[in-house]
């Protein structure tokens, strides 16, 4: 993540707008990219991101300097899309729709992960959606920026404890949507090779 | 039956095991199909979301920010403006219902309901007595002396205007030459 002289952060926090626009300049992409990650379409998340600087700038007077800049920003980015999930009841994927993929050795590397193109970039989304509102902020905190579990605490208002159950039954359903999808492809091969046959 | 604790854990839990730990989890994976199903598929799925790439923000996003300030900042002023009216109104209620609790504590709903209806009534009595006084004016008096009348009138009317008019216009005069 981009780093920013506390100067522009302290000038914010009295009131300049030239310095907020500073600040809106350097944690665009993450806070987008946040909401993106959440909401799962631009739209959505641009006016997510719009929101939260909103709130940023309506919150940075109680901003405390001693902790993480971007990670206040991050936290106040996360509970608005929660917030806005939980009111929209986003629909909930049905498991035949659940997202293909790759069934190769997870050890070797696969130029067919690394490359994410748009295709799958939507199956990403699907299966991220399969996890409830904070669930999903929890993982992509942690595997998207790499935040600790006891960020993730101050981040999202829970225990550390209850970060960790979060993060486990996510890990559980995550791999339950591949152990799914991957039956579900054997079987229609295995339909596919009978019907050829 | 194959026993998956504490083995399950150790792979949902993503995290670094030592290294007895983990020989222990590899001879497991190599014996219990579903522990190992749950271990690849969980891999395949942070894979997945490691490697997707960071969504960077549409172009013209600060500018929008910036451009849509001023007309948040408004928005939120009207709507503190609103609430405080609804808290000054609410206030002056309770401070009026509770006097009148206080000071007239015989006072009922009926007999406020009651004096305000006399009120109305008074009110239109007199407007007819005055109607009546007008009508029996113009019909007892002398042209001449209905003439007078109405120029009295007239310029009374007139000088009220005009002093209203006057004061209206110092108000606003003063107002403007403190604003330079």
């Amino acid at each position: 993540m981009k780093q920013i002289d506390p100067i522009w952060i302290e000038r914010a926090r009295h009131g300049d707008e030239e310095a907020f626009t500073m600040l809106v300049e350097a944690y665009q992409t993450p806070v987008f990219n946040l909401c993106y990650r959440m909401l799962g379409e631009s739209t959505a998340a641009e006016d997510a991101a719009q929101e939260t600087f909103w709130r940023v700038w309506q919150k940075i007077k109680s901003y405390d300097p001693q902790r993480s800049f971007s990670t206040w920003v991050l936290s106040i980015a996360a509970h608005y899309c929660i917030d806005q999930q939980r009111k929209q009841k986003i629909t909930i994927f049905e498991l035949d729709e659940y997202p293909d993929f790759d069934l190769g050795d997870p050890h070797m590397p696969n130029p067919e992960i690394t490359v994410i193109t748009n295709e799958e970039e939507e199956t990403l989304h699907r299966m991220i959606n399969q996890l409830n509102p904070p669930d999903r902020a929890a993982v992509i905190l942690k595997y998207w920026y790499g935040c600790s579990e006891e960020e993730i605490s101050q981040m999202l208002s829970l225990t550390v404890s209850a970060v960790k159950s979060r993060l486990h039954r996510a890990r559980r359903q995550l791999a339950e949507v591949v152990t799914k999808n991957q039956s579900t492809t054997l079987q229609r091969g295995s339909y596919d090779e009978a019907l050829s046959l | 039956m194959m026993k998956h604790y504490p083995y399950e854990g150790w792979i949902l839990d993503d995290i670094d095991l030592d290294e007895t730990r983990r020989a222990d989890l590899e001879a497991h994976l190599a014996l219990c199909p579903q522990c190992a199903q749950l271990s690849r598929s969980l891999r395949i799925a942070l894979q997945a979301i490691r490697n997707a790439p960071e969504q960077t923000a549409p172009a013209g996003f600060v500018h929008k920010f910036v451009s849509s300030f001023e007309a948040r900042r408004r928005l939120q002023e009207r709507k503190q403006a609103r609430t405080l009216a609804i808290v000054f109104a609410s206030t002056a209620l309770i401070v009026v219902l509770v006097s009148l609790y206080v000071f007239l504590p015989e006072l009922s709903l009926i007999s406020l309901a009651a004096a305000a209806v006399s009120a109305v009534v008074g009110l239109l009595e007199g407007f007819q007595q005055v109607v009546s006084f007008i009508s029996n004016a113009y019909k007892n008096l002398s042209p001449f002396t209905l003439i007078i009348s109405g120029l009295v009138f007239a310029g009374w009317v007139l000088l009220a205007s005009l002093t209203l008019g006057l004061s209206v216009w110092k108000l606003a005069f003063r107002k403007s030459e403190v604003k330079q």
